[in-house]
């Protein structure tokens, strides 16, 4: 009886300390502090600007500490060109209430790379742009269709992955983006 | 003894749970990757040139596993075409295996791949490996690449390796070398800050044993380009220029003339506006590292066509396809858009956005000189009709009448040489397409979208027409109920074919489901044959009959 005893108490404490162990889930909302450090959403990729500077993935952040979209388009995509019109129409708000940050990343290749800074400028576009000449990051980050969009919160954790748009998606991205934000 | 030991054993127990638990936090990596599987079932239809099918079904699939870990990434790819798709590469018949492996160091002064990558010199005028999968092009690398990156703005690449050809590898090893420098990176305030200046140059060869023994055929390869990209607030100016030795393959009727290629680009931008304009001239600048390949087997590089690409369904009938062998091309683009406020309303809503295109590429004046050479005029007669290949005029125009009414028009006119794109023996033809799209929201994330297609086609000698020809009418109708159905429904209808059997009637409905990165279609068409083009480079595709089933996802 004894020995029962003894041993009994030895697994409980021991699922005890288990159960006790910190967990986190999906749901967990996360909102940084002032001075805390943006996390990395993407992988170690070399990627370039408009500009044509090459820039590690890895070193995109979103400053304002908020959810980050980051989009793979091309300029012959029409749904990702809707898809990107209608989020540059909401951009200036959602910055502001959720400190969102949009990063488009160009899937065009040598023969249509050209046009894209020409039609970001014309379309008055206010994401941050980047190309990715040769699909390298798409690749790693299993993109196979375009449009394809990642939203992380503000730990850079990965949330949600879609690869389509229809109008009426920006509604539901707003309600995402406000409970990934800490806000009703 | 026995209580001691039982103790001992508890604490072990309980230990073991508190360790498993620090393992648990211990970062062990991330695994990633995507899938597809496509498969059509086939019934044969003779009007159409539908060939019957043996196996009923075909199927091409695939999935990519990739593993991440700090600096450390390693993955597959395994395929599986059992049989391929009507249409797709025969090579790919009947095999399935790890057509992909790869493990790589990434840190920011080094890069190290071994087994199969991807890589682009430049413009990819003489290097470019890549994959495109819809039109089962896939010319990975296997081998050894190195990239060391010794200060900001400056890569260096080094890679030796032979081309992916099927399940196996070219014949011939291919070895590269190509460097990019940033000034405006490498050393900080010697340019001003509205400044940029990239200076780049690359040099590949190749190596396959010579076979002929009628031509003394070089075993070494030697391609080389420089590169020169300059940016100045708003204007930018793209260039790049390359040179190949001699290099007889099948591809280009084994001629002992060297290659060279010129390619410029310039833009200028404004906030609502941006304008390019592009040249381009090649001469036989085809590099594949297996001589005896043909279509788009062991391609070395990139050339695509200056030309637009075209999304809407009828103009892609007649798609450009670069000619490697000898081209020179031109192509201007305008985009714009029209304020809101402009009078006659003619900014809608919320501004007109629109796009002017126009393309025009033009064949080599060449003269045979003997010897399996000859020689080419470096200029060509532009906008006159000499050696015409192929010209575009297009306008695209999108707009919103009301919140709830998108209205996107306009016209694509083509002058196609289809004798020299396709095959010889075909008509030249002039194609002019006029289009309408209007998007209505019904109801909170319901939208319908009506879409009309009209393509009147001549061709010059009516001798040479193909069975698919003459004028077209088409119509589509699509349901959307944001974020996850789709629902589309169309029909393209050959009215002005010359032969009255061939005026048919090629319809098909689709339903699309998507839940995050997944996406289920599933759908039936009555297809028209024609031709697949993605990048300029292009695959004939059967007409086909039959239902089709698509899944695709990422993890």
């Amino acid at each position: 009886m004894k020995k029962m005893l003894v041993l009994c108490s030895c697994f409980l404490f021991g699922i005890v300390s288990v159960l006790s162990q910190e967990t986190s889930t999906n749901t967990d909302l996360v909102v940084l502090e002032k001075d805390q450090t943006p996390s990395t959403l993407l992988p170690q990729v070399k990627i370039k600007n408009l500009n044509g500077s090459q820039i590690g993935a890895e070193s995109l952040v979103n400053e304002l500490g908020g959810p980050t979209i980051v989009s793979f388009w091309a300029t012959w995509c029409k749904p990702c060109l809707l898809e990107l019109n209608t989020l540059n129409k909401l951009y200036e708000q959602w910055q502001k209430e959720l400190n969102v940050k949009i990063i488009a990343i160009s899937y065009d290749d040598a023969r249509t790379i050209s046009k894209v800074g020409p039609m970001v400028k014309s379309k008055s576009w206010k994401f941050d742009i980047y190309t990715d000449e040769n699909q390298e990051l798409a690749r790693v980050m299993g993109v196979n269709m375009i449009p394809h969009s990642f939203i992380y919160d503000a730990s850079g954790k990965l949330i949600k992955q879609h690869n389509s748009f229809a109008p009426g998606d920006e509604e539901t991205l707003y309600e995402e983006l406000k409970a990934l934000a800490g806000k009703k | 003894m026995n209580r001691f030991l039982l103790c001992i054993l508890g604490v072990i127990f309980i230990g073991s749970f508190n360790v498993a638990t620090v393992f648990s936090q211990t970062d062990f990596g991330k695994i990633s990757g995507n899938f597809q599987m496509e498969a059509q079932y086939y019934n044969p239809d003779s009007i159409i040139g539908a060939p019957p099918v043996a196996e009923k079904i075909l199927s091409n699939s695939f999935a990519n596993i990739i593993y991440k870990k700090g600096n450390f990434t390693a993955g597959m790819r395994y395929e599986s075409y059992r049989n391929a798709l009507l249409g797709y590469p025969e090579g790919f018949s009947n095999q399935s295996g790890i057509a992909y492996r790869f493990a790589q160091f990434s840190s920011d002064e080094f890069d190290v791949t071994v087994g199969n990558f991807f890589e682009q010199f430049g413009t990819g005028m003489i290097f470019r490996s890549y994959e495109n999968r819809p039109l089962g092009f896939d010319n990975a690398m296997e081998g050894v690449r190195v990239k060391f990156r010794p200060t900001y703005g400056l890569e260096m690449t080094g890679l030796i390796g032979k081309n992916r050809l099927y399940f196996g590898l070219g014949q011939g090893i291919v070895r590269g070398f190509n460097v990019d420098a940033n000034v405006g990176d490498m050393f900080k305030d010697l340019l001003p800050a509205d400044m940029v200046l990239k200076i780049g140059g690359s040099a590949v060869s190749k190596f396959e044993n010579p076979s002929s023994a009628t031509l003394n055929l070089p075993g070494n390869v030697l391609a080389t380009s420089a590169r020169v990209n300059f940016i100045y607030d708003a204007f930018s100016l793209e260039s790049e220029f390359a040179y190949k030795v001699n290099d007889p393959t099948d591809f280009n009727n084994s001629t002992f003339n060297p290659g060279n290629g010129a390619f410029l680009q310039a833009s200028y931008v404004g906030e609502g506006y941006g304008f390019t304009f592009g040249a381009k001239r090649i001469d036989n600048m085809d590099m594949r590292s297996q001589r005896s390949s043909l279509l788009f087997e062991t391609a070395m590089n990139f050339l695509p066509p200056l030309t637009k690409v075209h999304t809407r369904r009828l103009p892609t009938l007649y798609p450009y396809a670069t000619q490697n062998n000898g081209e020179f091309g031109i192509q201007g683009d305008a985009f714009f858009v029209i304020p809101e406020d402009a009078p006659l309303g003619l900014g809608g809503l919320n501004g007109t956005t629109v796009n002017v295109n126009y393309s025009e590429i033009h064949g080599l004046d060449t003269v045979a000189t003997g010897d399996l050479r000859y020689e080419a005029d470096f200029g060509v007669d532009f906008f006159q009709g000499d050696k015409l290949y192929f010209r575009d005029f297009n306008i695209d125009i999108e707009t919103y009448l009301s919140k709830k009414v998108k209205i996107n028009f306009g016209y694509i006119g083509i002058t196609y040489d289809q004798g020299v794109i396709e095959s010889p023996g075909k008509s030249m033809l002039n194609a002019h397409t006029i289009y309408g799209d209007l998007s209505y929201t019904l109801a909170r994330n319901n939208t319908i979208r009506f879409e009309a297609q009209h393509m009147s086609v001549s061709h010059k000698d009516l001798n040479k027409v193909q069975p698919i020809n003459g004028s077209w009418v088409m119509g589509l109708v699509e349901y959307s109920l944001a974020p996850s159905f789709f629902l589309s429904a169309w029909n393209e209808y050959n009215y002005g074919n010359k032969d009255e059997a061939l005026r048919q009637n090629y319809y098909g409905s689709q339903f699309i489901y998507v839940k995050e990165s997944n996406r289920l279609t599933f759908g039936y068409s009555r297809q028209r044959a024609g031709i697949l083009c993605v990048g300029g480079v292009c695959r004939f595709v059967p007409a086909s009959n039959g239902f089709s089933l698509s899944l695709t996802g990422s993890f």
